[in-house]
């Protein structure tokens, strides 16, 4: 009989992972997309601009940052987790997988596009800076105007970190439906319904407000890193744990 | 070593029962042709011998270890059937590519050659193929994994007769160069009776049948005459197909345990002994009525 192959499941992630890279190239341009999109929305300012005048003097103040740049970016970054999830299993089972490999391939393709959108999300938000300069005469920048290479590195770091972990909550909503198509209607159901609930007795939709509180109100960058790590580790082990025998075309 | 293992075998989905109390072993280096009618339970099993599936009863190996999320099992296994899913950005020529790198015995030279054989271009994508195209491309892959253990799930569907014709010669020449087991489901006996060296039949999800492709040819035997004297021989045989010729004469299909003086005498009772052939014998046993389709049109 022919000799049969050995080979371990982190060999077979490495192809996979290959493969995905070449399969879901297309996910990229999207990106751009959304980028150049939320970029060019955030070039008249964001939020409420406000204005008034003073002997014959009249301004208007207009908040321009790099915010809806990165919603946008994490809005993609989300929305892949949930393709990744709904191609996962049926694309790799075609060739060598198990369910572990298929997972690991997708973790390493998630993460891989997400610095990618980290960085260019930043780095879209410089440019908008630039733009803003340039088209204002290029005076009075004032020195908030220059962002120090280590502030930046902490923007793209901060963004990356985002990026990946609302990626992987995806993947793991995109899991769920993918067990079970109740959850495509369940799940945003239960996300807007706890929401609206929450906002009408209360006022304010606290879950939520901690939720992103826990992230983004922590001062350390390596604490801040540290809580995304541990959360996609749970969420990510949860993925394994819960869809380890899951079955495969059905 | 057997290749697959599987002792009393249950898949059900929700009420239907698919595959039911399976029990049989492949031996390597055999092409073992998967029969059944339409909804006879032949694909749940090969997925279930995939490791897609997880049996509700029952015990499957797989180069004797369990196929469901093996890594072994699944490096050494080619599943082919018409939903192949592949990723609908990559054009031909580079999923050839991709699909070599999953696999250590993949024959690049052999895929490509079958690849321009069959009319196939590199620039064309998976989804935008005819049905018999798409199916022509799967079979290649199939073919070039050179896996120990490649399935075709109705591999034809959609080919037309000469490209089924070549997929079959393919199949075969490439197996005498590198042995491997074949498992090879269909419902057209006919077609790859020639090339098959066992057969499976399941009926209802239940074995009906499972031996060498030659022994089946001597396992029934077709008796054509009178009426009365087919009737008295069919009390002391297995009938599996009863059939009314004309006014006085039937034919019936019966499992071949005749003794030869038996048959002597009824040849010369004016019987006519002829072989049944692996197809109709398979449609016998597979059949819900004895008397087949014409029973409805004579109920009155």
């Amino acid at each position: 009989m022919m000799s049969l192959t050995e080979t371990s499941i982190l060999a077979v992630a490495k192809t996979q992972y290959h493969y995905k890279t070449k399969a879901h190239a297309g996910l990229f341009f999207t990106l751009i997309a959304v980028q150049l999109l939320a970029f060019l929305l955030s070039l008249n300012g964001v939020g409420g601009s406000s204005g008034g005048g003073n002997q014959g003097i009249s301004y208007t103040i207009k908040y321009v940052t790099g915010d809806v740049i990165i919603i946008f970016t994490l809005i993609w970054a989300f929305s892949i987790g949930i393709s990744m999830a709904n191609n996962g299993f049926k694309t790799d089972f075609t060739f060598v997988s198990n369910r572990l490999s298929s997972h690991l391939s997708s973790l390493a393709f998630l993460l891989t596009a997400t610095v990618i959108a980290g960085v260019t999300a930043t780095l879209c938000g410089l440019l908008l800076r630039v733009v803003m300069f340039l088209s204002h005469g290029g005076v009075d920048a004032g020195p908030a105007f220059w962002i120090a290479p280590t502030a930046l590195l902490s923007g793209i770091f901060a963004a990356t970190l985002y990026a990946a972990l609302l990626s992987i909550i995806g993947y793991f909503i995109g899991m769920l439906t993918q067990r079970h198509p109740a959850f495509v209607v369940l799940l945003p159901g239960l996300f807007f319904g706890t929401l609206f609930v929450e906002a009408r007795s209360t006022g304010q939709a606290r879950t939520l407000i901690n939720a992103i509180e826990f992230f983004s109100k922590e001062g350390s960058y390596a604490l801040f890193a540290l809580k995304v790590v541990i959360v996609s580790a749970i969420v990510f082990g949860c993925v394994i744990l819960f869809f380890s025998r899951m079955e495969v075309r059905k | 070593m057997n290749v697959v293992d599987c002792s009393g075998l249950t898949k059900t989905f929700g009420r239907t029962t698919a595959v039911n109390n399976l029990s049989f072993t492949l031996a390597p280096n055999k092409i073992t042709g998967l029969i059944g009618r339409n909804g006879a339970g032949k694909t749940t099993l090969l997925k279930m011998i995939a490791g897609y599936l997880l049996p509700n009863a029952g015990s499957i190996q797989v180069f004797s270890e369990n196929p469901f999320n093996n890594i072994k099992v699944s490096a050494n296994m080619v599943f082919v059937d018409e939903n192949m899913v592949l990723p609908a950005t990559m054009n031909l020529g580079e999923i050839l590519e991709s699909a070599g790198s999953f696999y250590a015995h993949w024959d690049h030279k052999l895929a490509v050659g079958l690849f321009t054989y069959f009319n196939l271009h590199p620039g064309q994508y998976h989804s935008k193929l005819s049905k018999g195209m798409r199916s022509a491309f799967n079979a290649i892959l199939g073919l070039a994994a050179r896996c120990p253990l490649t399935i075709f799930d109705e591999p034809t569907t959609g080919m037309d007769a000469a490209v089924r014709k070549d997929f079959y010669r393919a199949l075969l020449k490439d197996f005498m160069q590198r042995p491997r087991t074949v498992i090879l489901s269909s419902h057209l006996l006919n077609e790859i009776n020639d090339i098959l060296d066992d057969l499976l039949l399941i009926k209802d999800g239940e074995k009906c049948l499972h031996m060498p492709i030659d022994e089946l040819k001597e396992y029934a035997v077709g008796l054509q005459g009178k009426e009365e004297t087919v009737a008295e021989m069919a009390e002391k045989a297995e009938v599996m197909h009863w059939k009314k010729l004309g006014k006085d004469s039937v034919y019936m299909a019966v499992r071949n345990q005749f003794a030869e003086e038996e048959l002597q005498k009824a040849r010369l009772e004016g019987v006519a002994i002829s072989p049944v052939a692996a197809d109709d014998l398979c449609m016998y046993l597979t059949a819900r009525n004895k008397g087949g389709i014409d029973d409805v049109f004579d109920r009155n």
